[in-house]
Formats: C-alpha cells, structure tokens, sequence
C-alpha cells in the first residue's frame, strides 16, 4: 500500500538537532511580550454586545458616528457579511455610572439592615441606642441618594428610609434597562433591525467568571501534569511532554495577543482544550521513541513526524470549518474556539517536532548509550 | 463476512442504530429532529441573576425552588431554573423575547399580601412587619425538648404604627387566636364539599371555628356548600361577590354549577389573558380543606386553609399594651416527630413557613438582574441550519486529508464510517439526555477532528513495515495493543483538563466540555476498538 512519503530528509539525522528547541523557546519568548496585549473579551470585563442583521443595506459609518454620539469613544462597531445577511455589532463596555450604582446599592441594603436591627435594639433596650439609629438613618438616606444620583433619573430620597430604599431599587433597575434600551433604539432609528441577538455580562457575573476561569485553569493543568507523570514515571520524558503542551499554549497567546483575538469562556476553553490535543502528538512522538525498539531514535522520531503532521492537518481542517462557519453566522463561540484551535495546532506542530522531539531524542539515545 | 460476527462491530452498529433512533424516531416521525436544543437554537432568554452576597446551598436551593414555582405561575412554564456557584441563579426561558426579562424582575420583587387579623379586625398588615427583623441569626431558634419533641421561635418586629394597630386590635384578646393569611382572598366566596371537613361530628364542631376564620371586619369570606347549591343558588348570585373559590374536580362532578356561575358572569383565570370582572379560581382539595387542632376539646384551633390563605394561627397569649414604638414579638411552637430527624425538619420547616409569610414571601437575598443574552428564534433555526452543514463540510474535509495521506480509497471508508458514528452517538447523548447548545455544538464539530487523530495513530501502527529487521516482527495484535496504549493516555489527559471546566458549571461553555469528555469517551470504548477490529481485518494480509 503506497502511502504519502513526505519528501523532504529527516531533521533529526542532523548533528546538531537539538538545536530545533531554540525555534520553540524563541517564540515563547516573542510570546511573553504579546500576551499582555489579549484584549478582554466581554465575559470576562463586562459589557453589552448587540448583534443585528439588518433589512436592508446601511452605512456603517452612520451607524459607527450614532453609537459614538450617545455612548462615547469606548464603543466599537463591526461589520460584517454573511449568507445569513448583512448587519454589524456594537460592543458597549458597561457603564460605569451604573456599575458604581450597583456596588452602592449593595451597601444601602446592608445599612438598611443595621438600621433595623438598631431600632428595634434601641426601642426594646430604651436606651441610647438613639444615637447609633440617627446615624444610621443618616447613611441610608444618603447612600439612597448616591444610588439615585448615579442611576441619573433625577430623583432624590425623602425622609423614610423605607421607601429611600425602595425607591433606589427602582430608579437603579429602571436605569439599566434604559442603558439598554438606548443602545437598541440608537441602532433601530439607523437601521430596520431584521433581527438580532443582545449580550450583556454584569460586573458581578464578570468577576465571578474571571475567578472561576482561573480556578478551572490552575485545575486542569495540575491534574493533566499528575497524570502524565504517573503514565511516564520519569522525569525527563514527562517534562518534555509537559514542556510541548505549555509551549502551544503560550506561542497561541502570543498569536491572540498579535492578532486581537479577545480572551472570554470560549476561547479559554480552546485553550483548555489545546492540552489535550497537543499532547496527542506529544504522547504519540514519546511513546514511540521511547518505549518501541525498531530503527534508530531517530528514525522513529522521523516516522512519528510524519503521523503528527497528519494528525495536526485533520484538526486544522475541522476547525477550520468551524471558523469559516463562525464568520459567516457572526457565532462568537465557534468563532473564538476555532481560530484557537486552528493556531494551536499549527503551533502545535512546532512545539511537538522542534520542542518536545529534541529533548526526548537526546534522552532516548543517551539512555541506548548508557546500555550499550 | 466474519467481521459482522465481531462483537466490537456489532456494538457499533447497535450504538448507530440506538443514535439515529434518539436523533430522529423518537416521536416516530422521522421528519423531526428529536433532540433537546439550547435557546441558542430555539431562540429564548437567559437572564443570569446575582445575589448580593454568596449564601448556603440550603438556601440557594429554596430561592430556585420558590423562583421556580413564581416563573410557573407566570405562565412561562418551559423556564429552567438553576443555581451557578454560590451567588447566581440562571433562569433561561426558551421561545420568550426581550420582555421576559421585565418579568422576571417583577417575578423578583414580588411581595405577596400579608395580614394577621384577631377576631375579625385586621391587626397587622405587610407595611407594618419590619422585613429586616423576620428572623436572623438571634431571631430564631430551634431547641431539643426530647426524643419526640423540639420546640421553635421566631422573633419579628413591628414599626410603630403598625404597634398602635395591633394592640389596639388586640385589647381584651388574650387567648384568642391570630390568623397570619398570605393573599387572603378579597371580595370572595368558598363553594366547598362539605364532605372535606371529614364527617358530621367534625362538621358541627368545626362551625364556630370556620366561622371565627372567615371573618374579616368589611371583607368577610363567605361559605357555602356544595350540595346546597341548586337551593342557594340566587343568594349566592346576588351576593356582589366577585371571586369564587372552588374544587378543581368540580368541573367533572358537578358541571352545572360551573355553567351556573358562568352565565352569571364568572369565568376562570386564564394566564396571558386579561383577567376577568368575576373570577372562579380552582384549588386542590387538599388547599380547600381546613386543618385543625384539637378539634372536639376546648382548645381547638383552625391553623391552616391553603384555599383562604391561612397559613398560621397563633395563640396571642399576652396582653400588649397600647403603644406606638417598635416593638418585637415572638411566635412559638413545637414540632413532633418519630425520629430525631423528623422533628428538628418539622421545626425548621414551621420557622420557614413562618418567615415567608411574614415577609410576604420576599426572597431572603436581594437580587440584582444586571445580565441577560437573548436569541431570536429565525436567527436560531439558522445558526441550526448551519451548524449541520459544518459538521457535513468538516467530515468531507477530513476525509480529504485521510485521502491525501494514505492515497487509498479503501482506507477512507473504515474511517468515515467510525467518524459518522461517533458524531451521531455524541448528538444523540447530548440532545437526549442534555441539551445540544452553541458549545456543544462547537464540541461536537471539534470533535470531528480530534477523533480521527486516533483512527491515524492505529493505521500507521499496523501500516509500518519493517526493513529489514526480520526479528522484530509484530503480529497485527501486538501493534493494535501498542497504538492502544497511547490512544487511553490521550483519551486520559483529554478528560483531565476538561474535567474542572465541566464541572465549573459556566453554562456558557460546559457543553462543549461535556462534548468533548463524551466525544474521549465514545471513541475510546466504543469507535476506536471496532476500528482497530475493521482495519486488522482488511489489512493483516
């Protein structure tokens, strides 16, 4: 059976073959200072994304000097063309006003909560817990009035500090959907919305997803490490494996960080995913160095190759599907997933033949030397 | 051919056959896609709901609960409720639009109606309980009397007018019970089945008790019985009333007495309709039959009447002085059960009970809706429509790889086929037992890439020839135990670092997780072995 011979030499019969590791190392490197530049994705900060396909044809710049006119400089407007139709997105970050108004809100309940308690301890005990009721009242009422100013509808706390703290619960519910239906009605007086979907990540949803990415992240790296450990039991082998995972993973950063590409749960996920299947070549190529006996190292090196970069094509192939897809639909999960999948595994192909391989073909031939 | 008697193949087969069934015949209609589907397909809302401060599960769980029941009764049925962590509930609605989120935040804020009344005046009303001071920490307690029994307390407070109320009302009331009603129904009558009060002695002890509850200065509740009806007929018309409360059995016993009120103007609560001028409201038997204690001795007392309202009657047994100040009080009482167990839950439960009503069934956390993602239905069968298509696109382009590489058209078909399988088993798991969203949709198209890679280990392993090296010689078994070391490593590693995202419990993203854990697992157990059994067959020779 003929099968596809890749027509170039084997890498690894050259002298100095562990110098490929520097290729690796050498993007990491360049990845460091990129990384830092990954934007944030909603998800993860917070904010409003609007997708709309719109009837009929627009112009973006119209669209693009409405949205900033009434929400500022941080609102960024994209196009896009799809067989699904025509439209854009608007991406809002979250108001500040009101996320401030939100946090204060918090605090209104709680003195709410104390001043309760003190009025009842003040008119059981009849004591001077007078005092500490006034005070109490006082901060209630006030912060009422912070909520109410910050939600921006003009009202303003009375005397009761029951109906303060009902009132702010209004006014601030009422601004926020007023923030949203701003945003859908500057777009609808643009553009005849065909139809749409809308996104909005609050400030505490946000933070709860930023620390719960890294909670899961420092889990799936600490349990995937344990596990390559126990099925290698050495040291050397289970490092360079582990090396050519977090080599993918911080090279594909680099490349977020290069082109724009947002962090948020799914691309988090992708990467996630990517030391999974980046070890499949990695565990593939140390296998069979290691443990199979044919040929020379790096004979098998070279054979291992061959089957890493088929394997690495098919997934390509497939997720590249899955971005072409996510930018034809404007899905942003597709999107986010595949092209970090994509990157990943060209990268992959890196870090597994000029990483990994290297390092575990100095081992397996110093360990032939040794037995001989 | 023997391959057909193989059991590895023969799984697969029985899995195809299983997929297709869940994906398609489910209903027997083989035009329908049978699978559950994310609002991302069907179009819908979530709205994510944040708590102002992280609480224990046994509370979350009771906020889900009573969000569920209040999202039910709405009308939106199809809701799912469920907790994120320890701060957030996500309610997503399929099919609703943007004002669904309207009415959840109404849903929210509700406040039911509370007021205790003593013998016939209203005492107290919602405004006049200080909800802050329902409970807490020092507000309730739950104490071990014996083996059977525990005894309970809970503490409120009123404010100041509310004070000036109640021992006004309560002057000369020592002794008599307070009845605590949640939506006491206004301007209403009972039409119940005398039957429900269990018997003629329990019926004449139980009159002047009935008669106590239904009592309300300016709003009495009136009573009539079933079987009186035919006699009582005009009275009950003319009695300006415009609620009835009646059995939701009614309707098949005795429908003339629903026609009857019908052609007098009453009709039922339909929801998403306005409601009517005059309104019959169903309830159980259960909720119409009134619950007593001690019925037939001096202290007997009606407690509960779910179809009024009534939820507590405590004994006032104090006489409050008249006053206008904040003024706390506490109700008590004793749970019994026949295990530890029982009664200290009883105890919990009354407490609970208690709070709610008092409260007017105000959720105990405050609620913040500061997050929401809505889909519309046309845009969600397209990004269905679509998907399926990429899945078609991606299992082409992956076999146009497998074709390049192994230049053999014979090869392509084992690996096509296993492909196909595992994808339909993976749909049919995820949207029979789950439900298919965006991101296990991405999962299920990743996985048509990353489940090949496996196929590729096993062919290249059986593939290799030797050169040269006649004492190295493998039989096919050997290679296939080789290659299968590695594929159970992968498939290890693979479901590791999922792992902690699956169980993070971020909607968002844990099916695509879930796919790709399930997606390990169907190939290493089931796809890959047959594959491994197809390709032996055809190649060993």
């Amino acid at each position: 059976m003929k099968v596809l011979q890749l027509g170039i030499p084997n890498p690894y019969e050259w002298k100095n073959y562990r110098f490929l590791v520097l290729v690796p190392l050498l993007l990491m490197a360049a990845s460091l200072f990129f990384i830092p530049q990954i934007p944030q994705g909603i998800d993860l900060k917070g904010g409003l994304l609007f997708t709309v396909y719109a009837q009929d044809d627009f112009q973006i710049t119209e669209v693009k000097q409405a949205i900033a006119a009434e929400f500022g400089p941080n609102a960024e407007v994209r196009a896009f063309e799809s067989p699904a139709g025509k439209g854009f997105e608007v991406e809002l970050p979250l108001d500040e006003d009101l996320t401030q108004a939100e946090a204060a809100l918090i605090e209104l309940h709680e003195f709410d909560r104390q001043l309760v308690q003190a009025e009842v301890n003040a008119s059981f005990y009849n004591d001077s817990g007078a005092v500490e009721v006034t005070e109490l009242r006082f901060k209630v009422l006030n912060k009422a009035n912070e909520v109410l100013g910050l939600s921006g509808q003009g009202l303003y706390a009375g005397e009761e500090t029951a109906e303060a703290v009902a009132l702010a619960e209004t006014a601030f519910s009422d601004a926020k959907d007023g923030y949203r239906k701003k945003l859908v009605s500057v777009v609808s007086s643009i553009v005849t919305v065909k139809s749409s979907t809308f996104k909005e990540i609050g400030s505490s949803l946000s933070k709860f997803f930023f620390n719960k990415i890294q909670e899961v992240v420092l889990w799936a790296f600490i349990v995937s490490g344990a596990l390559i450990f126990l099925v290698f039991r050495q040291l050397v082998p289970s490092f360079a494996v582990i090396f050519g995972a977090v080599a993918d993973i911080v090279i594909t950063m680099g490349v977020m960080g290069l082109l724009g590409i947002p962090l948020s749960l799914a691309s988090v996920a992708a990467l996630l995913m990517l030391i999974g299947f980046s070890l499949d070549t990695d565990v593939m190529l140390t296998t069979r160095v290691i443990r199979h006996k044919e040929g020379s190292p790096r004979e098998r090196a070279f054979n291992a190759m061959k089957t890493g970069f088929t394997m690495n094509c098919t997934t390509v192939a497939a997720f590249g599907v899955l971005t072409v897809l996510a930018s034809m639909l404007q899905i942003g999960i597709y999107y986010q997933i595949g092209v970090v999948a994509v990157i990943g595994g060209v990268v992959d192909f890196i870090a597994t033949w000029c990483g990994n391989a290297p390092i575990i073909l100095w081992f397996a031939e110093r360990e032939q030397k040794g037995s001989s | 051919m023997d391959l057909l008697h193989n059991r590895k193949i023969q799984l697969v087969l029985l899995v195809a056959a299983f997929s297709i069934f869940m994906i398609f015949l489910q209903d027997f209609n083989p035009q329908t896609l049978d699978l559950n589907f994310g609002i991302e397909f069907i179009g819908g809302v979530r709205i994510p709901i944040s708590l102002e401060h992280a609480v224990e599960p046994e509370q979350m769980s009771l906020m889900v609960d009573t969000l569920k029941t209040r999202i039910n009764a709405f009308g939106l049925s199809q809701a799912i409720v469920r907790p994120l962590g320890n701060k957030e509930i996500i309610v997503e609605i399929p099919r609703a639009d943007t004002s669904a989120i309207q009415h959840v935040e109404s849903i929210l804020k509700k406040q039911g109606k509370f007021e205790a009344v003593i013998d016939g005046k209203q005492a107290l009303n919602g405004n006049d309980v200080l909800s802050n001071s329902v409970g807490g920490p020092s507000g309730e307690e739950v104490t071990r009397v014996s083996e059977e029994r525990v005894d309970w307390r809970l503490t409120f407070a009123v404010s100041a007018t509310g004070q000036e109320k109640f021992s006004t009302v309560a002057q000369g009331k020592k002794g008599y019970p307070v009845f605590m009603f949640l939506d006491r129904p206004e301007n209403a009558l009972i039409l119940m089945d005398k039957a429900l009060l269990g018997g003629e002695l329990n019926a004449v002890n139980s009159q002047s008790l009935i008669d106590d509850v239904l009592e309300k200065e300016g709003d009495n509740i009136l009573l009539y019985y079933v079987g009186d009806f035919e006699a009582k007929q005009q009275e009950i018309l003319n009695s300006s009333r415009t609620v009835v409360i009646l059995s939701d059995s009614l309707k098949e016993t005795h429908p003339e007495i629903i026609s009857g009120l019908q052609t007098a103007g009453f009709d039922f609560l339909r929801p998403g309709e306005e409601a009517p001028g005059k309104k019959i409201i169903e309830k159980t038997d259960a909720e119409l039959s009134p619950q007593f204690n001690q019925l037939g001795t001096p202290n007997a007392v009606l407690f509960s009447w779910g179809a009024i309202g009534l939820r507590s009657a405590p004994v006032l047994s104090f006489q409050p002085m008249v006053s206008k100040s904040i003024t706390q009080y506490s109700i008590t009482g004793s749970a019994s059960g026949n295990e530890n167990e029982d009664a200290h839950a009883a105890a919990v439960a009354e407490i609970r009970e208690l709070k709610s009503v008092l409260t007017g069934g105000k959720l105990p956390v405050s609620t913040i809706v500061g997050s929401y993602y809505n889909v519309e239905p046309a845009l969600g069968q397209n990004f269905l429509y679509y998907s399926f298509v990429g899945i078609i696109v991606a299992l082409v382009c992956v076999a146009i790889v497998i074709i390049i590489r192994y230049r053999n058209l014979g090869l392509i078909w084992p690996v096509l086929i296993t492909n196909v399988v595992e994808i339909l088993l993976l749909l049919a798991l995820i949207g029979g037992f789950g439900t298919l969203d965006l991101s296990a949709m991405a999962g299920v198209i990743a996985l048509i890439g990353t489940g090949v890679d496996n196929q590729i280990v096993i062919t290249d392993e059986l593939l290799r020839k030797k050169r040269g090296e006649e004492e190295q010689e493998r039989s096919a078994k050997e290679k296939l135990a080789r290659a299968f070391f590695i594929v159970f490593t992968i498939a290890g590693v693979a479901i590791a670092s999922m792992l902690p995202l699956l169980l993070s419990g971020i909607v968002e993203v844990t099916g695509f997780a879930m796919a790709t854990v399930l997606g390990v697992l169907i190939g290493v157990g089931i796809t890959r072995p047959a594959y491994g059994a197809l390709v032996e067959e055809l190649f060993v020779h």
